[in-house]
């Protein structure tokens, strides 16, 4: 084997090593999939290897989310209630909640509502005393004539429109009334 | 020829002078235009140049043009240009070519010993303004060099000093979740989860709605919003997951001309906004549940803001505040975009100038609470109930708190601002827990916080507000456990609880090490103030291998297991500016209740009131038909039919002020249930300080039997083979009754029944998830059925706090100083409660709505007697914790 034969030997090897390389680099990624764990070896502290018995999943130790029909239940079943197909309802969904909800917020926000708007964002089952309500999380956003605005989120009865739950209003700097 | 020749050197002359005039024009007018009026398309370098040396990079201004060039003032037209740097820095990565950025997270894995980096790709943004045809700016040529002054250099600006901020925050929460976590021996079970990158909570997952972090989560910052809404203004925004930056009007400012002075011309109000973002991780770090291998949102979160004053959102304001601090390490906000302008900068230590005269670093002199609630720097003689006011004392005491571990512990600024953030981070990870598991080691099933999952949205945002109390304790247990029995020994307890006491925020008598930890009752003899140590569920995975269980045991030696153990107490030596009053010292006025209550029922009132609340954040819901503002009279009385503000203005009998009195007109358990049927359910009301006697139909109730442990309401039930709770939290309203010269309190639900023949259709809330035929004739309206007063002076009264020095400074001001009636502040919205009366209500009824109060700096609402545990979150729904109020009323016609 003379010395040509010896470098070309190296530069294949080079490049399936390159190719290895590259090819395991080139992993693709999924948009939605952005929590990239990487794991990086720190300093060379002594680590304790393992000794007990390896442990079942995550995916085994919790429940998959319970579901009414095709809505995701949240929450814990009512005492009693062993199975969600036992789960009475104390509301039936309607259409038409997104409508009364609307005429709700025209009514309420008044001659100084200049502009409202609501997005459903999530339609989902919750616990009620000892039944379950079909609810639709929703975000509102809201302008008046005089330069106010806010946004918030609501939980809302899925056949009446009534906002059952508000939270995560915009916060302002603008001050209170000052002499 | 000379003649000539000289004619010709004039000309030249001439030109030269000429043309030096002409640039001397040219310049002056260069200067005139404003260079900080937004201006389009500012490119400043060459289109078709790449400059390797500014790929990813700009010229930027590190601090406002306050602090900037040293100057007490600039005018408004200010040249930015001015306070650019010459050098470039880094804006975003090479490979970014629209102004985004990425987030790292760097969580240790305790088992390896490794370092696992988790990024959310595009975890920030900036636009110019929120319109839809905004577009995202693109590179120029690889930089991000755009001319002074143009939309472009603020989004740039805005990115800057963002990404900043944020890249500090991840080495705060690295830092956290190590020091938490993997570091040393711990003697507290920690709120911060372990697991926090899987859930996604060192982020905004929640607003992904699912478990995966998409593209809803990312955080954008709008540069330079110049509409109305953004007048003197800037906001962190959930729902968008959005800071906007907006603008001043400074004095002299006209409609339709530019805005030549911008919120993002100020980096430490970014880092102040940055911080309300922040804060809502930190309440949100435990907020998400396992379904099976994935971590899921809950469906609803902790917000540092209820809308309206109230003092978590006030903490809120100083917290927000002390990011500036810790970014700049200059205690003061908005020196430029507020302070030149508008008097709306912050000071945040005692030393700063713009505090008034009685202020300063001595222990007796500092901003404390409750004393400086209402304080306005810019005017102290005149009382302002505001956010942003209220929440000074937060931020000064944590900038106080900062340089004590700078001094005690010989830590620099960075190491200093981790460990308050850590301290921060924990107590707001604990108290914003609305999965009430408190920690990951609470294997009890009970919840520690919060009450229960299903009552956690009403406890944390009305029963149990996150108060200045509330805070203060967290603080203090955290600071022990990870600091002075930790990370620095020599930030002793003793210094740590008179640190607190110099702002009055020594409320408490112990620690509470270990959450509410609910039974029924917190007395000695039941009392659980611990819970037992377990690794954490759904940790047993391939990722760690199981062994976490020594893991834990190692890390936390000390922890309590036993049934029973004392809290850590307060050194009572260590009490001396932080005065503790008894709840009696809040006082109807020496007229009785009904000379207490303002009362607004004219029509004006009733139909504002509902849209200065939904801008606030909060729908109500009024009934239709039944009651409304079409009934409402103007006499100041309560009338069937009408929907009525009615405020306490209480009054404070001692000689110290009281802080944070808030009212309570939500649903309680003050009824005895004798039968819970669904057709006919039988209630007695519970007799509490002797209301109502035995003879007027009152019943004595123990706790055990009326306490609900869920927060379940005695609310009409979904169908009729169901009953009503056997405990339960009834609406707050009674209704007497006579009948054989007897007089009883009863329900509505009994004498809507039985004396006014009402169906079920025809009460008030009829319809709505929460009805309840106990409140069929008088309903507080859900969402104004809470009231808070910030402050109440000694021996005055609500309003007379708020009016008093105003009214003082017209008796001896001469006429054209006076201050007219109209811009004399009185009690806010948030001090109103809203009642809706059925309009067949015959006149003549007499009504007793049993509300509770409670204040910050009560000595007896927490614990039934010092030595005690402190009350339950279940005991939150009785009245131990509380004054109860009885407020009788007749309607009248």
């Amino acid at each position: 084997m003379n010395r040509r034969h010896i470098l070309r030997i190296i530069l294949i090897l080079g490049i399936v090593v390159t190719s290895i390389m590259l090819w395991q680099r080139r992993a693709p990624v999924a948009p939605e999939d952005i929590v990239v764990p990487r794991s990086q070896p720190q300093a060379q502290a002594p680590v304790e290897t393992p000794e007990a018995p390896i442990q079942r999943g995550d995916e085994t130790l919790s429940p998959a989310p319970l579901k009414k029909g095709t809505r995701p239940f949240y929450g814990a079943l009512p005492p009693g209630v062993q199975n969600i197909r036992q789960l009475k309802m104390a509301n039936k969904p309607s259409p038409e909640w997104r409508k009364k909800l609307v005429t709700h917020i025209k009514r309420i926000g008044g001659a100084n509502l200049k502009s409202y708007s609501v997005t459903p964002e999530e339609s989902y089952v919750v616990p009620d005393g000892d039944a379950g309500r079909y609810v639709e999380r929703v975000t509102v956003k809201i302008t008046g004539k005089k330069g106010e605005y806010t946004s918030f989120f609501a939980e809302v009865d899925s056949e009446t429109g009534y906002v059952i739950k508000s939270w995560g209003a915009a916060i302002p700097e603008k001050r209170g009334h000052r002499h | 020829m000379k003649a000539a020749r000289m004619q010709l050197q004039l000309l030249r002359l001439k030109k030269g002078t000429l043309f030096g005039v002409s640039f001397v024009v040219f310049a002056f007018l260069a200067s005139g235009c404003n260079p900080t009026e937004l201006q389009s398309a500012g490119v400043r370098t060459d289109p078709n140049v790449v400059n390797e040396s500014l790929l990813g990079k700009a010229y930027v201004y590190e601090d406002d043009p306050i602090n900037a060039t040293g100057r007490s003032s600039q005018p408004a037209n200010f040249n930015i240009n001015k306070i650019v740097g010459k050098t470039p820095q880094t804006i975003v990565p090479l490979t970014k070519t629209t102004l985004t950025n990425d987030c790292l997270f760097q969580q240790e894995q305790y088992f390896f010993g490794t370092t696992s980096p988790y990024s959310f790709v595009d975890c920030l943004r900036v636009l110019s303004s929120d319109s839809p045809s905004v577009v995202p700016l693109q590179s120029n040529n690889g930089n991000w060099v755009f001319a002074a002054g143009s939309t472009e250099f603020y989004q740039v600006q805005a990115m800057y000093h963002t990404n900043k901020v944020v890249e500090r925050m991840m080495g705060s929460m690295q830092f956290i979740h190590q020091q938490l976590h993997v570091a040393g021996s711990k003697s507290l079970p920690p709120a911060v989860p372990y697991d926090l990158a899987n859930m996604g909570t060192w982020w905004f997952k929640y607003l992904a709605s699912k478990s995966q972090m998409t593209k809803s989560a990312q955080l954008t910052v709008y540069s330079s919003i110049t509409d109305e809404t953004l007048r003197n203004n800037a906001f962190y925004e959930p729902v968008a997951n959005a800071v906007k930056l907006g603008w001043t009007s400074y004095p002299g400012y006209t409609t339709g001309k530019p805005y030549s002075v911008l919120m993002v011309q100020d980096p430490s109000v970014i880092y102040h906004e940055m911080g309300h973002a922040f804060m809502t991780l930190f309440l949100n770090m435990r907020n998400a549940e396992k379904n099976g291998a994935v971590w899921d949102p809950l469906k609803y979160q902790a917000f540092p803001y209820y809308g309206f004053y109230s003092e978590l959102g006030a903490m809120g304001e100083g917290i927000a505040d002390y990011f500036s601090y810790a970014m700049n390490a200059r205690p003061s906000l908005g020196d430029w975009a507020f302070g030149n302008f508008v008097f709306g900068r912050r000071p945040m230590s005692e030393d700063h100038e713009l505090h008034a005269p009685g202020i300063s670093a001595a222990a007796d002199e500092r901003v404390s609470y409750p004393d400086y609630l209402l304080y306005e720097p810019s005017q102290p003689q005149f009382p302002l109930e505001d956010t942003h006011n209220g929440g000074m004392f937060a931020s000064h005491y944590l900038v106080a708190l900062t340089d004590s571990l700078k001094n005690e512990c010989f830590m620099d600024h960075n190491t200093a601002v981790d460990h308050v953030m850590l301290v921060m981070a924990e107590s707001f990870a604990f108290l914003g827990d609305l999965t009430g598991k408190g920690s990951d080691y609470n294997n009890t099933a009970k919840s520690i916080v919060n009450l229960h999952p299903n009552a956690a949205y009403d406890w944390y945002y009305s029963v149990r507000q996150v108060t200045a109390r509330r805070w203060s304790q967290a603080m203090a247990r955290n600071i022990y456990h990870f600091i002075s029995r930790d990370a620095c020994p020599n930030f002793t307890k003793e210094k740590s609880e008179k640190l607190l006491d110099m702002y009055g925020l020594l409320l408490f008598r112990h620690y509470d090490d270990n959450g509410t930890f609910s039974t029924s009752s917190s007395d000695s003899a039941t009392r659980q103030d611990s819970f037992a140590m377990v690794s954490p569920t759904g940790l047993f995975n391939s990722t760690v291998g199981g062994f976490f269980s020594s893991m834990f045991g190692s890390n936390f030696a000390n922890i309590i297991s036993g049934t029973k153990a004392a809290p850590t107490t307060v050194d009572e030596v260590n009490r001396v500016k932080s005065v503790l009053v008894p709840k009696a010292a809040l006082d109807y006025k020496t007229t009785g209740a009904y000379s207490t209550i303002f009362i607004d029922d004219s029509q004006s009132f009733g139909q504002s009131i509902a849209s200065n609340v939904l801008f606030q954040g909060r729908v109500i819901s009024p009934t239709v038909g039944i009651a409304g503002p079409e009934y409402n009279n103007g006499n100041n009385r309560i009338s069937p039919g009408e929907i009525v503000g009615i405020g306490l203005d209480m009054v404070n009998r001692s000689n110290v002020p009281i802080g944070g009195v808030t009212i309570l007109a939500t649903p309680w358990a003050h009824m005895k249930v004798n039968s819970n049927s669904y057709a006919s359910p039988q209630t007695q009301p519970c007799s509490i300080n002797g209301f109502p006697s035995s003879s007027e139909g009152g019943v004595v109730c123990a706790d055990a039997d009326i306490l609900p442990t869920d927060g379940a309401r005695f609310k009409k039930p979904a169908s009729s083979s169901s009953t009503y709770p056997s405990k339960a939290l009834h609406p707050v309203c009674l209704v007497q009754t006579s009948s054989n010269n007897e007089t009883r309190w009863v329900s509505q639900d009994y004498y809507r029944k039985n004396i006014l023949q009402i169906e079920d259709k025809d009460c008030l809330g009829f319809g709505t998830p929460d009805f309840a035929p106990s409140e069929c004739l008088a309903r507080f309206v859900p969402g104004m059925e809470m009231a808070f007063l910030a402050k109440i002076e000694p021996q005055l009264s609500y309003i007379e706090t708020l009016t008093k020095p105003y009214n003082d400074f017209n008796l001896t001001a001469a006429d054209e100083d006076k201050i007219p009636p109209n811009q004399i502040p009185g009690p806010a919205s948030s001090s109103v409660l809203l009642l809706e009366m059925h309009k067949w209500i015959p006149p003549g009824t007499t009504f007793t709505c049993r509300l509770r109060a409670q204040f910050t700096n009560c000595s007896d609402c927490f614990e039934s007697a010092a030595g005690q545990d402190e009350y339950t979150d279940i005991e939150y729904g009785g009245h131990k914790p509380f004054k109860v109020l009885d407020l009788s009323f007749v309607v009248l016609e």
